[in-house]
């Protein structure tokens, strides 16, 4: 309702500023809130330097500094990641059915964890991290290689073909090795789900590079996408280079998801529903958009990991559950809700 | 149409009867012949490898009612290969009818839930029965069937193209798979093992029981799905111009999903998920049979094609265990689509 | 070769499983009336608890399958398990390779597809051991009353006793103490539910469990915040990874390099045993028990 006194570009700022603040509120909410014995009000008066030491739980620091804000950063930096990817591909394949995991780069990490699990006895988590930002790469790789960017006129719908078909045989080469390494499975089918619990500092700080180095790169293209969007060669007559760009697209696109992947596992739906939202607020500026979408992205995780922590404790529910449980109905709701103008 | 005269391309056949007459396009039916004899080859080849390979004059002393090795080959062996070929078959359609609707290549019964719909009731057969077995037939297909009852409620409609209800469908399907993947964590690996097997599409131990009603649903649905083959190619088109051509829009949208979605259903539902083969065959049918329409005869007959290819190397590759059919559809399918999507040929070709 | 070879060996197979026909009828544990040889010689089993109980009541398996969660038999029963024919993975075997095995008996515990059940019965008569959630003792019994080996299934559960008293009376003031058993994952670590195998053995040594482990069930807990790890402390911690044990573990490493780990007070009483994780989550069996005994006895009185 209020919506209709701005203009465009004042309700994409609108929304931007609103988005913020709840950004900002679900990071507070995911510090104060956990699944152990420290409830919010020690934990805000920690935070606030409100209480001597001696008054609060023992483990208030451990707690608040080991767990608690490596995981809020983590959620912050994998729904954004994820978010962001999600646009950069459905933007550039015109396909609002693409999400990150058509690059190969899903799949791609799946089978990294697994070989790491079936012939390096990989069983830790800095173990999966290297193994599936190994398998993220290699996967994408694959299906940059196969699509051979430049060459073909109808390349986004290639390259999701593509990113099909690779993931479907890395997805049968994973299934081969846990069904003849039946030992890997019982690793797998926790890992496949995805967490955020158990994140340590160090590995934050492996994969925070590689995300910034890849939104970074997103934002910076974002124009020469939006230019694609015309057809390439309005896109060409504007002095962008198409096949350039999409390259570029699709590392940035690499960056983000592998990275996300190696940190929580994969996250599928996050990607396909972060941008979804971000579209049905008609911002115009592709750069805002992208934002947005990061925002959204970043937003639906945190909540969705508070709500992990919260909904069975003591015990973790995983967090791609919990996206799934909190972005299913959503996307359902605005699905019937737009669809008076039609889709994507 | 046919009343007026028109320029044939040529390549096509015209067959005339009285006042009927037929259009035949030579590559079409070429193609279609060539998947056929495949086909048959393929079932031919399945009967006689496994852990223990048959000369093909067993088969000849089998059909004149030579005793010994029959328990192998009719009883496990057969039914096992018709599976493979009817599920093929009715993923196959499936797809094709869902790409074509849609008019896009993504848009496979997969990410409808349908599979997902099935793992949740197999789940939840396998927990609640005394036996801690699989229960019944119909438990598969009527997960597929509930998922699909519960896409149509809460899409409430097609919508454009059919998108809406491909959207709502992957929100479902997540949601679904969150719930199986949550209950499989907290079972013990016994059953987590067992539905993770199911999970892979695995035709093994598949007989008559599974057999039965796979075949009776194609029998049902493959005459529908010819039904909206022709609707549909019009529907190609615009909307707004088929409608003008007088094709009764909405319901040739729904007979095509719902058909579509029962072919998925009693597949999926019945051998476990198939992955890849309803993506794959109706592009590599387009692709090799060319034509305005979709091949779906063609698209049919290689889905059969793949499945028991698949079955059968399965049964090959490992010394000591077999990898299920859907493994190796995964496995082989995908390079097989890129090298006809890469192919000579190709890169001109209209997608 | 093999033409002519093949059908030569299923009308053996055939004619061998005819003719040991009827001798007896037993009730499987889905209640289904089987016929079964009186003596059988050839017995493929096909889960791992059969797998157990065979050994245990000294009955050599024409063939197995591959553990589950393990690439080949278990590793607690040693060479001999790793010896035997392998006819597939625990729930989907070759029925090729079955038949070449000419059975006699098939024991297919927890077997969940009935439509392979009835595959198998078109081969030699098979019996469903036990259902799943059904304890080690009740299925090792109905194996024994299958397999016609009762004396040798009541001997085998009199040393059991006898072992269990020994440890027991042992244990001195540790008796009574409480035991955690959990499995470590990165994510989280997950305890061993009341109901457990591991549980139940635990049980018979009059160990007891800490209060928060007591719900019923017979898998393990769902994974445990990180934030709520005192759950899983009590007097003495049994910890195992999900990777097979035996190869340094990099994951109980990182664990004991955690904070909250190291603040455990079975951790700072160095309480805490590292286990075998595919032995102690497994569904059991008697050899099972046994070993677990062997742990028990190994951590908690020979220190």
């Amino acid at each position: 309702m209020t919506a209709r006194v701005f203009s465009g570009a004042e309700q994409g700022a609108l929304l931007v500023v609103l988005a913020l603040l709840m950004l900002a509120l679900l990071m507070l909410a995911s510090l104060l809130l956990g699944a152990g014995e420290i409830g919010p009000a020690d934990s805000l008066r920690y935070l606030l330097g409100l209480a001597a030491p001696a008054q609060l739980p023992q483990d208030m620091a451990m707690v608040m500094w080991q767990m608690r804000l490596p995981r809020m950063l983590a959620a912050v930096l994998v729904g954004g990641a994820l978010g962001m990817a999600g646009m950069l591909l459905q933007t550039v394949t015109r396909n609002p059915l693409a999400e990150p995991g058509l690059l190969g780069v899903n799949a791609g990490a799946a089978l990294g964890v697994v070989i790491g699990i079936a012939c390096a006895g990989a069983d830790v988590g800095a173990g999966y991290l290297l193994w599936a930002l190994l398998g993220a790469t290699l996967g994408n790789g694959c299906v940059l290689l196969a699509t051979r960017l430049d060459q073909y006129v109808d390349a986004p719908l290639r390259l999701v073909l593509a990113g099909a078909a690779l993931s479907a045989t890395f997805h049968g080469l994973t299934s081969s090795i846990l069904l003849a390494q039946q030992s890997g499975y019982d690793q797998y089918r926790f890992w496949i789900m995805g967490s955020l619990s158990g994140i340590s500092p160090a590995a934050l700080g492996w994969v925070a590079p590689a995300i910034v180095t890849g939104a970074a790169l997103a934002l910076l293209l974002s124009r020469a996408l939006a230019a694609l969007q015309l057809g390439d060669d309005s896109a060409c007559a504007l002095g962008h280079r198409p096949a350039l760009v999409r390259t570029g697209i699709a590392c940035a696109a690499t960056l983000l998801t592998g990275s996300a992947v190696a940190l929580a596992g994969p996250i599928a739906f996050l990607g396909l529903l972060a941008p979804f939202l971000a579209r049905q607020c008609k911002c115009t500026t592709p750069a805002a958009r992208l934002l947005l979408a990061a925002l959204f992205g970043m937003a639906l995780l945190l909540a969705a990991d508070i709500a992990a922590r919260l909904l069975a404790r003591p015990f973790e529910t995983p967090a791609s559950v919990v996206t799934a449980l909190l972005g299913a109905p959503l996307l359902v709701w605005i699905a019937r809700r737009s669809s008076r103008e039609g889709l994507a | 149409m046919s009343a007026q005269p028109q320029v044939l391309e040529s390549g096509v056949l015209v067959l005339r009867w009285r006042a009927c007459s037929w259009l035949l396009a030579w590559r079409p039916l070429c193609v279609t012949t060539l998947l056929a004899a495949g086909l048959l080859g393929a079932v031919v080849l399945a009967l006689l490898v496994g852990s223990q390979w048959l000369s093909p004059a067993v088969i000849w002393q089998v059909v004149q009612g030579d005793a010994s090795s029959s328990l192998l080959i009719l009883e496990f062996r057969l039914p096992r290969v018709l599976v493979a070929v009817v599920a093929g078959m009715a993923l196959a359609l499936a797809g094709g009818l869902l790409q074509t609707l849609t008019g896009n290549r993504l848009a496979s019964p997969e990410l409808l839930g349908l599979t997902d719909g099935a793992t949740c009731t197999m789940l939840i057969a396998l927990v609640l029965s005394p036996e801690g077995s699989f229960g019944p037939w119909w438990v598969g297909p009527l997960g597929a069937l509930l998922a699909m009852a519960s896409l149509l409620v809460v899409s409430g409609g097609v919508g454009q193209r059919g998108q809406r209800m491909l959207i709502v469908g992957i929100g479902l399907a997540c949601l679904l798979r969150a719930m199986a993947e949550l209950a499989l964590s907290q079972q013990s690996l016994q059953h987590a093992s067992a539905i993770y097997a199911w999970t892979t599409g695995s035709l093994a131990g598949k007989g008559t029981a599974t057999l039965l009603p796979l075949a009776a649903g194609l029998a049902v649905l493959l005459p529908l799905a010819m039904l909206c083959r022709r609707q549909l190619a019009l529907l190609r088109l615009d909307v707004d111009v088929a409608a003008t051509l007088g094709v009764p829009v909405r319901a040739v949208q729904w007979l095509t999903l719902l058909t579509a979605v029962s072919l998925a259903g009693l597949a999926v539902g019945l051998c476990g998920p198939l992955a890849f083969v309803a993506l794959a065959a109706p592009i590599i049918a387009e692709r090799w049979a060319g034509g305005a329409a979709m091949p779906l005869p063609a698209c049919a007959l290689l889905g059969g094609m793949l499945v028991v290819l698949a079955d059968l190397l399965g049964r090959i590759l490992l010394p000591n265990a077999e990898l299920p059919a859907g493994v190796i559809c995964n496995l082989l399918g995908g390079p097989f689509l890129l090298w006809v999507l890469l192919g000579k040929g190709s890169a001109g070709k209209r997608e | 070769m093999k033409s002519l070879f093949l059908p030569a060996l299923l009308l053996a197979c055939l004619t061998a499983s005819t003719a040991a026909w009827a001798a007896r009828t037993i009730t499987d544990a889905n209640g289904t009336q089987l016929s079964v040889p009186d003596h059988p010689e050839r017995i493929l089993v096909l889960s791992e608890l059969d797998l157990d109980a065979a050994l245990a009541l000294k009955i050599k398996p024409v063939g197995t399958t591959n553990g589950r969660g393990q690439d080949g038999a278990p590793r607690y029963l040693g060479a001999v398990g790793s010896k035997l024919v392998s006819v597939g993975n625990f729930g989907t075997p070759v029925l090729d390779k079955v038949i070449a095995l000419q059975p006699d008996l098939i024991l297919a515990g927890g077997l969940p597809d009935p439509e392979l059940l009835a595959q198998l019965r078109r081969i030699a008569p098979t019996a469903v051991t036990y259902k799943l959630g059904d304890d080690w003792k009740a299925a090792f019994a109905r194996i024994a009353q299958i397999t016609a080996r009762d004396a040798q299934a009541q001997s085998f559960m009199a040393t059991y006793q006898q072992r269990l008293t020994q440890v027991r009376s042992q244990l001195g003031k540790q008796a009574g103490a409480t035991v955690s058993v959990v499995r470590w994952n990165p994510q989280g670590p997950a305890y061993m539910l009341k109901d457990a195998f591991a549980s139940l053995v635990l049980a018979d040594l009059q160990l007891k469990r800490p209060a928060g482990q007591l719900q019923p069930g017979i898998a393990h807990s769902p994974p445990l915040s990180l934030e709520a790890l005192n759950r899983i402390d009590a007097d003495w911690l049994f910890i195992g990874t999900l990777a097979p044990a035996g190869q340094a573990s990099s994951a109980l490493a990182s664990a004991k390099a955690m904070p909250a780990f190291q603040q455990l007070a079975a951790v700072k009483r160095q309480q805490m045993v590292v286990i075998d994780g595919s032995l102690w989550t497994s569904l059991g069996g008697p050899l099972a028990a046994l070993a677990i005994v062997d742990d028990v006895d190994k951590a908690m009185v020979k220190r």
